[in-house]
């Protein structure tokens, strides 16, 4: 069931292919915890670990139920670090694996994220972004971990894979996006949803049969032979390691050899991080996708993601109806962060959920000149159409954005 | 190398390991190996898993089969996932009193109340040594540390008892100079069918040593161990305290194993077919 | 009862144990030597390549197959074996063989 898109505009991912095939499917009204546990499951996933958290819950709910239901294992973790480890054991073992949390269970991944970084293990790892920081409000929306998705271990020395929905269809198919990106990267790929993509109920369509999608879904494919590490390499689809299955794999925390030994040597280091940050930089054009509306002629494109993505695409279509020179750009891939999208010199009119600006600061640092871009910050509630009306127009005025209380501006 | 075992199940580019002259962890690896051994398996059966600091490093890698060296604490954690999805491997956990008795107590409880099949070995040499010498949960009461200087004031626990009360299924303590005993235990443990668990305490001479005994020597070193495990020091004086060895609690195989539960309750409940379960989509 | 600082024992029926012990592991923890009732190692005189003066087996015939030193060694050096089984003997001794060819960058020096 194609995809309807505005008059117009463009989408870059593979489900516009995906969704054009004729396949027999079935529709319903879900949300968006049960697209994303759909699509997790028609790629395949068949261990789930994870501890219950709003906005995520409904994802355990629904998995706990289905993993059964599709030969494969549901493990409520004792903590959300323990649940990320577990996941990776699982896909070391020869499972497709899937934890999600929102943003006080997120933060407790570091570590495990890096282990499985760092030993490049295929995992998805699903944040529904609420309002922070901690507990902060438990049913309400943020978009406060940009960077943390981005730099989500320590050490630094790798790049992550990060991608954002919109919608429920989106989530379907993004999450199965995201469980081949995992493979074929031998990664941690994220997905940025939120507190109301996650809770929203729209139509869905599903196959009706997910061995339909055969073509589409990256199967995992084991790796029996040395190198394990294949370091120095950017080289992608590389089968992945297995234990269990006699070929003397080694994985640890250690900076390591092509072999799996830890060593202490710069020279290997240099070797490994060469790996983990190139074989993502270097393929990024696999990696790009996002959705854009009127960028060829725009003087003032409004950016935003996830779900803040839905009120600004509707207030720039209101706009552009009246005739302002506006155009929408919705990231859907995160990161590695889209420079090329930013090549435009326009006002860019960033509409984010959080008030310390995160997604703005890339753009400035992307766009040709940073004095144009403009942060518009809101938390817990999604940006009105009124007010991003009232900020387009005044930008396509050239005059200041207007002071709108709940809406920050400031950067500095 | 010229141990058998060694050249049969080691990988001779890891040993000698990074370990101090005189530590334990060796010679508790060479018993595990003979437990191995005796039970018939081989490289490709059993699985290691290993933590951070000494125990981690110094048994990292040198098993010639598969295996893991987890992040701290998190050793119990990766098992889980791994048992789940190749269940019909050994899997032996080697891990130190900080992973299993600090940071890593809740994965090390909650194993063992899923009654996760696979086989903790605790190497407990009371304290962080890796990182010089730190106090542990399981340094003895009052001892300096490099971390006590005026002694250690906190409570210790034995992670045994923790265990045993979240439903490990076999518990047994040893030293590092009781390896007949040792090696029988690491047989029984091993044969479980669930989450067995074998404390074994050891000697530490660079660290433990230095700051507790103050002394280095290894043979001074390893006769504290000795005397703590008889209760009776070489002119035959008690010691100030003696540690319970033996096997603690052993219910073998009488309850179900974590991965099998799991497997039994996916083959109750598997649909015919790979799709949405949805009353309109056949089911 | 003491590890060390035992006296030494004669040996009755000497000559029936082969000790195997490889030098270049060793790292001179001592254990071996101190808990021998059998006398059957000395100190080397000689450095192996790790900086240790390792043991060696200076009276390998006094081995009674006790294998203390076997369980106590920290770092894989020693093999005991019966002679009298010469079977068993030559299968380590051919073990040892095959693994050093199979490894032939690890520095392993084997004294008999």
């Amino acid at each position: 069931m194609a995809i309807e898109l505005a008059a117009g505009s463009t989408l870059v991912a593979p489900w516009v292919e995906w969704s054009q095939r004729p396949l027999r499917g079935v529709k319903v009204l879900e949300t968006g915890t049960y697209a994303l546990t759909e699509g997790a499951i028609a790629a395949g996933c068949r261990f789930f670990a994870g501890y219950p958290i709003t906005p995520a819950t409904e994802i355990a709910e629904h998995i706990s139920r289905r993993l059964p239901q599709v030969g494969g294992y549901y493990v409520q973790a004792e903590d959300e670090l323990a649940g990320l480890h577990m996941c990776a054991g699982a896909s070391l073992g020869g499972l497709k694996a899937m934890t999600a949390s929102s943003g006080p269970g997120y933060t407790l991944m570091n570590d495990a994220y890096g282990w499985a970084i760092a030993n490049e293990i295929p995992v998805v790892v699903v944040d529904a972004m609420r309002v922070g920081p901690v507990s902060g409000i438990t049913g309400a929306p943020g978009q406060g971990e940009f960077y943390a998705a981005r730099y989500v271990t320590h050490g630094g020395n790798f790049e992550t894979i990060v991608l954002s929905p919109n919608s429920v269809q989106e989530t379907f198919w993004l999450t199965i996006d995201a469980f081949n990106l995992a493979e074929r990267f031998r990664t941690v790929v994220t997905i940025l949803t939120d507190q109301v993509i996650s809770d929203m109920q729209e139509d869905l369509w599903l196959p009706r049969d997910y061995d339909d999608l055969q073509d589409i879904v990256v199967p995992r494919r084991f790796n029996l032979d040395q190198p394990f590490y294949p370091q120095g390499s950017d080289a992608i689809d590389y089968p992945i390691n297995v234990i269990g299955r006699g070929t003397g794999v080694c994985v640890s925390a250690y900076t390591h050899t092509p072999e799996g030994y830890d060593i202490e040597e710069m020279e290997a280091h240099w070797a490994q991080s060469y790996r983990l940050i190139n074989k993502i930089r270097r393929h990024r054009d696999l990696l790009l996708r996002y959705e854009a509306l009127g960028l060829e002629d725009a003087a003032v494109i409004a950016v935003a993601y996830g779900a803040a993505a839905r009120t600004v695409k509707t207030a720039v279509l209101r706009a552009r109806q009246r005739g302002l020179p506006v155009g929408f750009l919705r990231l859907i891939t995160l990161w590695p962060f889209p420079d090329e999208l930013f090549a435009r010199d326009a006002q860019y009119l960033v509409c984010e959920l959080n008030y310390d600006g995160q997604l703005v600061r890339e753009v400035q640092r992307a766009a040709p000149d940073k004095r144009r871009v403009h942060f518009f910050g809101k938390t817990a509630e999604l940006h009105t159409v009124a007010e991003l009306t009232a900020a387009l127009d005044a930008l396509v005025a050239g005059r200041p954005l207007p002071a709108l209380p709940y809406i920050w501006t400031a950067l500095a | 190398m010229a141990n058998k075992l060694a050249v049969k199940f080691l990988r001779a580019s890891q040993i000698p390991t990074k370990a101090c002259h005189g530590c334990g962890i060796g010679m508790l690896e060479n018993w595990i190996l003979q437990a191995i051994d005796e039970l018939g398996w081989t490289c490709e059966d059993v699985v290691f898993g290993t933590g951070i600091g000494c125990v981690g490093r110094q048994n990292y890698a040198t098993w010639g089969g598969d295996n893991f060296g987890a992040t701290h604490g998190r050793a119990l954690a990766v098992a889980t996932g791994l048992k789940l999805a190749q269940p019909d491997k050994k899997y032996v956990i080697i891990v130190g009193d900080g992973d299993a008795a600090a940071i890593g107590t809740s994965h090390l409880v909650h194993a063992a109340r899923r009654n996760l099949g696979v086989t903790v070995i605790c190497e407990d040499n009371m304290g962080y040594e890796s990182t010089g010498g730190q106090f542990s949960p399981t340094t003895p009461m009052g001892y300096v540390m490099n971390s006590s200087p005026y002694g250690m004031v906190e409570p210790n626990f034995d992670p045994c008892d923790l265990v045993k009360a979240a439903g490990a299924t076999f518990v047994a303590e040893h030293t590092s100079v009781q390896y007949l005993p040792a090696i029988k235990t690491i047989k029984r443990a091993l044969q479980n069918d669930g989450f067995s668990f074998v404390h074994l305490r050891f000697q530490c001479n660079e660290n433990f040593g230095q700051y507790a005994l103050g002394t280095r020597d290894t043979l001074k070193n390893l006769a504290w161990i000795e005397e703590h495990t008889t209760g009776r020091r070489a002119d035959g004086t008690p010691t100030d305290f003696v540690w319970q060895t033996g096997i603690k609690h052993d219910a073998s195989n009488s309850r179900p194993e974590f991965s099998a539960i799991l497997r039994e309750l996916a083959a109750r409940q598997q649909l015919p077919h790979n799709g949405p379960h949805l009353p309109d989509n056949g089911h | 009862m003491p590890l060390f600082g035992k006296p030494k024992v004669p040996v009755k029926a000497p000559g029936q144990y082969a000790v195997i012990l490889s030098r270049e592991m060793c790292k001179a923890c001592g254990f071996c030597l101190n808990v021998c009732p059998t006398d059957v190692f000395e100190w080397d005189k000689r450095v192996n390549s790790a900086g240790w003066f390792p043991v060696r087996v200076a009276r390998e015939e006094h081995c009674v197959g006790c294998m203390l030193c076997f369980q106590l060694c920290p770092d894989f050096c020693l093999t005991i074996e019966r002679k009298t089984d010469p079977a068993a003997v030559e299968q380590v001794r051919a073990a040892i063989a095959t693994w050093r060819q199979e490894n032939p960058d690890a520095e392993v020096l084997v004294t008999e």
